[in-house]
């Protein structure tokens, strides 16, 4: 695959996933002016660098490797790092036991599920993404999974 | 989103922590903006060529600075060898600047009472030890003229000594090196006493061979310390007869005999346009075509300062000073710039300094060694006055620092 056609892919994906590249990385980075600064640069990132995407691997999953680690760059403090009685940042508290559980997974299990659910990524893709092994990601989401369901079944219904 | 339902509830809780995005942020022109200008303000243009670019500066930067760090490592390594100065009487030591290292070199015959070393002279590549030998003068009780010594030339390791020459008194009766070798290491030009006691300098190959005179030195003369010049085409000197001493300057060959000035110690700057002296307490320096000495240092005649000595980039003079009283001098060794600014004092010993050798600086212009009584030894001290420390105990008159020799 030549350049071109690699930046039009590129620019293919920014433009069907953008609200999804941006709903990830404000997960990582916390605020939505840091998302958006976070999705420019790291879609920038694989134009200047798409003369290293391999070829082998899915484009799109390098592409989410670019945006995640400008996300993580741009985090001014870890990430949802909270306790179950901490407040949101707007000042509302989570409404749900499971958005609390949410917010409290490890940063690992947690990137894997917004990848998982808010870009609708393949396990492969994940995996190149955040760097993992495919079958890392599928025990990783499992783990997240086990503890969300965990927190729903605690809930009061 | 039928992942999502694996969990219930997920999707809300997922909707609640980061709200869904619209898309009306995206700006795509955005996103090429910035890789452009990204790439531009790194390597100018062209996609394809950044890669290499980018690994051809990361290798000249890297080729740089291993550069630089051999280069260091060979200044350090190469400038400074060894510091020879006198031992006890008959033997000549030598001691690395920084550390251990002292032993004779060379020395006088056993059974050989008489016998003295004197003169000790790097050649200016450090391959080769020059030093006058013999019998000498039961120096300072004054039967001088009974000296019978001569020049000889060694390895650096002090093996090999060659005799070339004799020399008499040889000069050693004058403060200061009285062995002038050739830059290019293959003549030296040395004090040689005449029949009628005068004292005429003289230059010999360094490998042995006739003798070559250089000046005609009549009676109550002597021409001493000689030195080359950068070059090798002018020889500066030092005549002393009793109306005083005088700096002059003479062709190999002997001819162009040129007055500069009154003066004593005369030495070249590195790029050989000057000389500097000093001449009745002050120190001045003067152009080898003898236009006007310019001063640069006024002290006070019967306490220095003396024996200025150019540092290896010509931009400093290091000298000593002997400020006190007849039988209470005290030695100073003191730095200045070249125009006379920036006098600084780097030393001063306490009461009684009696004789010493002048301060000359490493061949890399970071240290100066010094001797002297008062203090009991030969010293090395950093160039800005940091870091005393003493070399050997025993005080020596004359010194010379080898340039670290290259093989």
């Amino acid at each position: 695959m030549d350049e071109a056609t690699i930046w039009l892919q590129i620019e293919s994906l920014y433009r069907t996933h953008f609200p999804q590249f941006v709903r990830v990385a404000r997960a990582i980075a916390g605020d939505r002016d840091s998302a958006l600064e976070a999705v420019q640069e790291g879609f920038a990132d694989g134009l200047r660098h798409a003369d290293q995407w391999s070829g082998s691997g899915s484009l799109e999953g390098w592409v989410w490797r670019c945006v995640v680690n400008r996300a993580r760059k741009a985090r001014p403090r870890p990430a949802f790092e909270l306790t179950v009685d901490e407040r949101r940042t707007d000042g509302r508290q989570y409404d749900s036991e499971l958005g609390i559980r949410l917010a409290a997974l490890p940063e690992r299990q947690r990137l894997v599920v917004f990848l998982r659910y808010f870009a609708d990524l393949e396990y492969r893709e994940i995996a190149t993404a955040l760097r993992f092994e495919t079958g890392t990601v599928s025990a990783t989401l499992h783990a997240a999974q086990a503890t969300l369901r965990a927190a729903y079944e605690e809930a009061p219904v | 989103m039928s992942r999502v339902d694996r969990v219930p509830g997920l999707s809300a809780a997922l909707d609640e922590l980061v709200p869904v995005v619209d898309g009306s942020r995206a700006d795509w022109n955005d996103v090429v903006a910035r890789a452009d200008t990204r790439r531009k303000l790194w390597f100018g243009r062209g996609r394809s060529r950044s890669r290499r670019l980018r690994l051809a500066i990361v290798v000249a930067l890297l080729f740089l600075l291993l550069a630089g760090a051999a280069t260091a490592t060979y200044l350090l390594l190469r400038g400074n060898g060894k510091i020879v100065f006198q031992g006890s009487f008959g033997t000549l030591l030598v001691a690395n600047p920084n550390g251990p290292g002292l032993r004779a070199i060379a020395r006088c015959a056993a059974g050989r009472p008489s016998c003295a070393i004197f003169e000790p002279a790097w050649s200016r590549d450090g391959g080769r030890l020059a030093f006058v030998r013999g019998r000498c003068c039961d120096f300072p009780l004054g039967r001088r003229r009974d000296s019978d010594m001569s020049l000889y030339v060694a390895a650096a390791d002090g093996r090999a000594a060659r005799r070339l020459a004799s020399c008499g008194n040889c000069g050693v009766q004058y403060q200061g090196q009285h062995l002038g070798w050739l830059p290019n290491g293959r003549w030296i030009a040395f004090t040689r006493r005449g029949p009628t006691w005068q004292e005429s300098l003289w230059v010999v190959a360094a490998a042995g061979g006739r003798l070559h005179r250089l000046t005609d030195c009549r009676a109550l003369c002597a021409d001493v310390q000689p030195t080359w010049s950068p070059n090798g085409r002018l020889l500066a000197f030092q005549r002393e007869t009793p109306a005083g001493s005088t700096i002059y300057i003479v062709r190999p060959d002997g001819s162009g005999l040129t007055r500069i000035a009154s003066g004593a110690d005369p030495e070249w700057s590195p790029d050989g346009s000057r000389i500097a002296f000093d001449d009745k307490g002050r120190i001045e320096i003067a152009k080898a075509d003898g236009s006007p000495v310019r001063l640069v240092f006024a002290g006070t005649p019967a306490t220095g300062p003396g024996a200025p000595s150019w540092s290896p980039d010509g931009r400093k003079l290091v000298f000593f000073t002997t400020p006190g009283r007849p039988g209470h001098f005290r030695l100073e060794v003191w730095t200045m710039n070249a125009d006379g600014s920036g006098k600084e004092r780097l030393y001063r010993s306490g009461c009684c300094t009696g004789y010493g050798a002048p301060p000359i600086w490493s061949p890399d212009g970071r240290l100066i060694a010094f001797s002297d009584s008062a203090a009991g030894g030969t010293f090395v001290i950093n160039a800005d006055g940091s870091g005393l420390r003493r070399l050997s105990p025993i005080t020596s008159s004359d010194l010379s620092w080898q340039q670290r020799p290259s093989r």
